[in-house]
């Protein structure tokens, strides 16, 4: 059992008192270094520290969470690597507001260049700072000094662990951003693999995630609503639930409505009759499922050219113009989203598996009319959730239900709650157009795309114009005037854009994004926002084009790509695959695709293979070769794992997936209804890994979603001539382009 | 009164014989190992083992497994099928957020126990019912062939 500290301290308190050595991270300035600029973190009251413990642990607090991605695993790796520690003795603390720095949102795969490298800095001083501590104790010149797994070795022999020198004394370090961290050529925890350090727990059924945290006393809640996105409580029978065993409280506050037993099963029980005792009022979605593709082009917008390089005027050459289209994805979390809430007195503790806990408590705050101080937000693991899920909502259906008793109140939410309630990934359509000149190199290029939003986080009301919004669904439906976020402008709407623009050389272009603040349903972050649209749409465009123009399609990529870096990758999954050019093989096809994501992150080049079942347009994908540079790479199996992941959900996503909707609300909200690639389905994944020990770490868990989606939809059409503009690459559709 | 054999212990429990097994394992004796996923049997994240067989906890009322041998992730046989998948897990690093490696795990353990030399085609078709949205699905068929070797 886990048992949380569930008391309010400030972080002095905490390390108050306990003896060691502290490091606080307050930067006077910020620094670059070929190896990764130092940040500071936002202003909170709360510091990142590090604590070397006389018991021989080191604990590290930093604001960004584990998500599954194993950031913590990488955060201990360099840490011990510029300590000289084992990896053992690295314990990551999860992010609390009472004892972490407010790092934001664990996102846009960038824990590792942000955090990662401020913790590298700040290690680098803090061993600086032990070895001094220690010379002096051991009469030796620093420089002839070395240390192994936390002992501090002089040349004579003599020696002393960290843990003795910190015994017994409370040392408190700034951190200056002044030491200089260790080379490359040094590492010896860096850049090897390294097993995860939360993995043996979670393996072997010991109490791991926000789920097995057991409160003394701990009741369990359950929130009943429709699953659409916006609606009214019109009448509900409460009596005959409130005599329900174990019933402790129904809770209706506006539309919003919960129940509170004692068991998990008399929540439940109890939610079913609350809920068939309930009616609603559900406003028409608008545009219907059936109408979007095409009506989304026409919804109120925020337009602007948002790039413009040279004259995409034409010059005579051969054009070419496509659109495609992306559905709604959900996020579909293995477990739906869980969170524990407890009221003493003026003091509310939430735990919750949010990727922000600041961000969350922020929102939350405002929404209970408390101060921040007297919220406490606690994170906890939970299953993989790939963007903003329900996490933070029922975080809120948690807080809103514990107001109702003194009993820490626990809300898991239901396999429908989460397939109908949680954001979606938006709905996007991407137009392209495109000049070919007589040398077959692409002489102007035309984006323009029409998305909704791709951030709706809790947190964000003081980027909103106007009035009292909240990112916290529940909080939409209580007794308040607590409003969904309004979009005011194209400048509130982040992530449409991203990877639109071709890091191919291009001399004209031009790029124009249509910014949709309604959509039919809820959407916000889903991961990689809207770089595996983009990369679907302009991976397909290129494969198009270079078919048209009969040139290899990696061929015609290279033609476009001068940046050495960017060649590498090609040129290497072109090797591994044993790229031969397109298979043309009816039935059997390869297709290619690459990008670098952001433009800025992880470049990635992959080679789809396919089967196609001509009679039926089923696909079975049999093979997936991959090539990744990341930089410096900090965890080789973690970058590998996030990449892989990635592969199999995007292939998911764009083979199979499509959120339903009709008058009533989503209608996908069961597995049954929203299929994902199962064990079988998936395919054998060959993966190469390109390490720059030189050059910045940069992230991976979002560099596959884009370039794998066009892999698959350029693999369909070498297999089968069907191109697929619309996802998600169903048999029918592929079919249909057959004929 | 129920009583069944919960990892090699005897146990007895007075809940209401409807009750999901799933809630009674993880809430009454504190199990972690099986989890709510879907409550419907689509996903298999609630799996654990009834007298050798992999069951889906979350649809199973507690009285069916009375007087039978229930096993999970926790179990600690030495030597065991599980055991040796568990290992398998680890070493391949066949997950990402874990969450659904109780089903993936005991599933295998169900399948390799009748089946040690199954082929690839049926450890595929075995594990398919089992979801996953982290993407491991590539690892967690290559830590099932490595679980293979040592059993």
């Amino acid at each position: 059992m886990i048992k949380p500290d569930t008391a309010s301290l400030s972080r002095r308190s905490i390390l108050h008192g306990i003896g060691g050595l502290t490091a606080y991270f307050a930067l006077p300035v910020s620094i670059r270094t070929a190896q990764g600029e130092m940040r500071r973190p936002n202003e909170s009251t709360v510091d990142a520290w590090i604590r070397i413990d006389p018991k021989g642990s080191v604990y590290v607090s930093s604001g960004k969470a584990e998500l599954g991605q194993g950031i913590q695993t990488a955060f201990g790796q360099i840490v011990a690597e510029e300590l000289d520690v084992d990896l053992a003795r690295i314990k990551v603390i999860n992010p609390d507001t009472d004892r972490s720095p407010d790092e934001s949102y664990t996102a846009g795969s960038a824990s590792i260049q942000s955090s990662g490298m401020t913790l590298r800095h700040a290690s680098a001083e803090i061993r600086r700072h032990l070895v001094k501590m220690a010379a002096g104790r051991l009469h030796a010149d620093l420089v002839d000094i070395r240390v192994e797994d936390g002992e501090v070795i002089a040349p004579d022999g003599g020696h002393i662990t960290y843990w003795a020198l910190v015994g017994g004394l409370e040392i408190n370090i700034p951190i200056s951003g002044n030491a200089q961290p260790k080379r490359p050529a040094d590492h010896k925890f860096v850049g090897t693999p390294q097993q995860r350090a939360d993995l043996p727990a979670k393996l072997y059924g010991e109490a791991s995630y926000i789920v097995d945290i057991r409160l003394e006393g701990m009741v369990h809640g359950r929130i009943v609503r429709p699953p659409a996105p916006k609606f009214t409580l019109v009448d509900v029978s409460i009596d005959t639930v409130s005599a329900m065993d174990g019933v402790i409280s129904v809770v209706r506050d506006g539309s919003f409505l919960g129940v509170i037993a004692e068991r998990e099963e008399q929540a439940v029980a109890a939610a079913e009759v609350l809920a068939e005792g309930a009616s609603w009022d559900i406003p028409p979605i608008e545009p219907p499922l059936e109408e979007l593709p095409e009506r989304i082009k026409t919804l109120p917008s925020f337009d602007s050219v948002f790039l413009e390089v040279g004259d995409v005027n034409s010059a005579g050459g051969e054009r070419f113009e496509a659109s495609y289209y992306r559905p709604f994805h959900a996020h579909g979390s293995i477990g739906p989203s869980c969170a524990i809430a407890q009221l003493d007195g003026d003091i509310l503790t939430v735990w919750s598996h949010t990727q922000g806990v600041y961000p969350a408590r922020r929102d939350m705050a405002n929404v209970l009319g408390m101060a921040e101080s007297n919220l406490r937000f606690i994170h906890a693991h939970g299953a993989g959730c790939y963007g903003h899920n329900g996490a933070d909502d029922v975080a809120m259906d948690a807080a809103l239900l514990a107001r109702a008793t003194d009993l820490p109140v626990r809300v898991m939410w239901s396999r429908q709650d989460e397939l109908a309630h949680s954001p979606f990934g938006t709905a996007m359509r991407i137009e392209i157009a495109a000049e070919l000149d007589s040398n077959n190199r692409l002489r102007s290029y035309e984006h323009t795309l029409w998305s909704g939003a791709h951030i709706a986080r809790p947190g964000l009301q003081s980027q909103m114009s106007s009035g009292n919004r909240s990112g916290l669904m529940p909080a939409w439906s209580t007794n308040s005037d607590l409003q969904p976020y309004a979009f005011q402008s194209a400048a509130s709407m982040f992530g449409a854009d991203r990877n639109s623009d071709p890091i191919y050389d291009i001399a004209n272009k031009r790029l124009t994004k249509h910014l949709l603040p309604e959509m039919p349903l809820r959407v916000s972050a889903m991961r990689s926002l809207g770089a595996y649209s983009n990369h679907y749409a302009m991976e397909s465009f290129m494969d198009e084009v270079a078919f048209n123009a009969d040139v290899d399609p990696i061929e015609f990529r290279l033609q476009h790509l001068s940046n050495p870096r960017y060649r590498a990758i090609v040129e290497k999954v072109a090797e591994e695959a044993n790229w031969s050019g397109r298979s043309n093989k009816k039935g059997t096809g390869r297709g290619f695709a690459f990008g670098r994501y952001r433009n800025t992150s992880g470049i990635f080049a992959i080679v789809v293979d396919v089967h196609v079942d001509l009679e039926n347009g089923e696909v079975a994908i049999s093979k997936v070769v991959g090539a990744i540079d990341v930089g410096q790479v900090i965890n080789p199996d973690g970058v590998l794992n996030q990449i892989e992941g990635g592969i199999i959900q995007s292939l998911s996503w764009t083979l199979m997936e499509e959120v339903t909707y009709d008058h009533t609300g989503v209608t996908s909200t069961e597995w049954w209804d929203y299929p994902i690639m199962s064990v079988a389905q998936s395919p054998v994944i060959e993966l190469h890994l390109i390490d720059r020990p030189d050059l910045p770490s940069v992230g991976a868990g979002e560099a596959s979603q884009g370039p794998t989606a066009a892999a698959l939809a350029n693999a369909i059409f070498d297999a089968t001539g069907a191109r697929v503009r619309d996802l998600p690459l169903r048999p029918e559709k592929i079919l249909k382009q057959m004929t | 009164m129920i009583r069944f054999q919960l990892n090699g212990n005897s146990v007895t429990t007075g809940v209401n014989e409807d009750a999901p097994l799933l809630y009674v394992l993880r809430n009454d004796f504190s199990l972690n190992g099986p989890k709510f996923g879907c409550g419907a049997s689509a996903c298999g994240a609630c799996t654990v083992l009834v007298n050798g067989q992999a069951v889906r906890s979350c649809i199973t009322p507690v009285s069916l497994v009375a007087d039978s041998e229930v096993v999970s992730l926790e179990d600690q046989t030495p030597d065991s099928v599980l055991s040796v998948l568990q290992q398998a897990f680890l070493v391949e690093q066949a997950a990402q957020c874990g969450y659904c490696s109780n089903g993936m795990i005991l599933t295998a353990t169900e399948l390799l126990s009748s089946n040690p030399a199954a082929s690839d085609a049926e450890i595929r078709e075995s594990m398919d019912g089992i979801l996953c949205r982290c993407g491991a699905q590539a690892r967690v068929l290559k830590a099932i062939k490595r679980a293979q070797v040592q059993i």
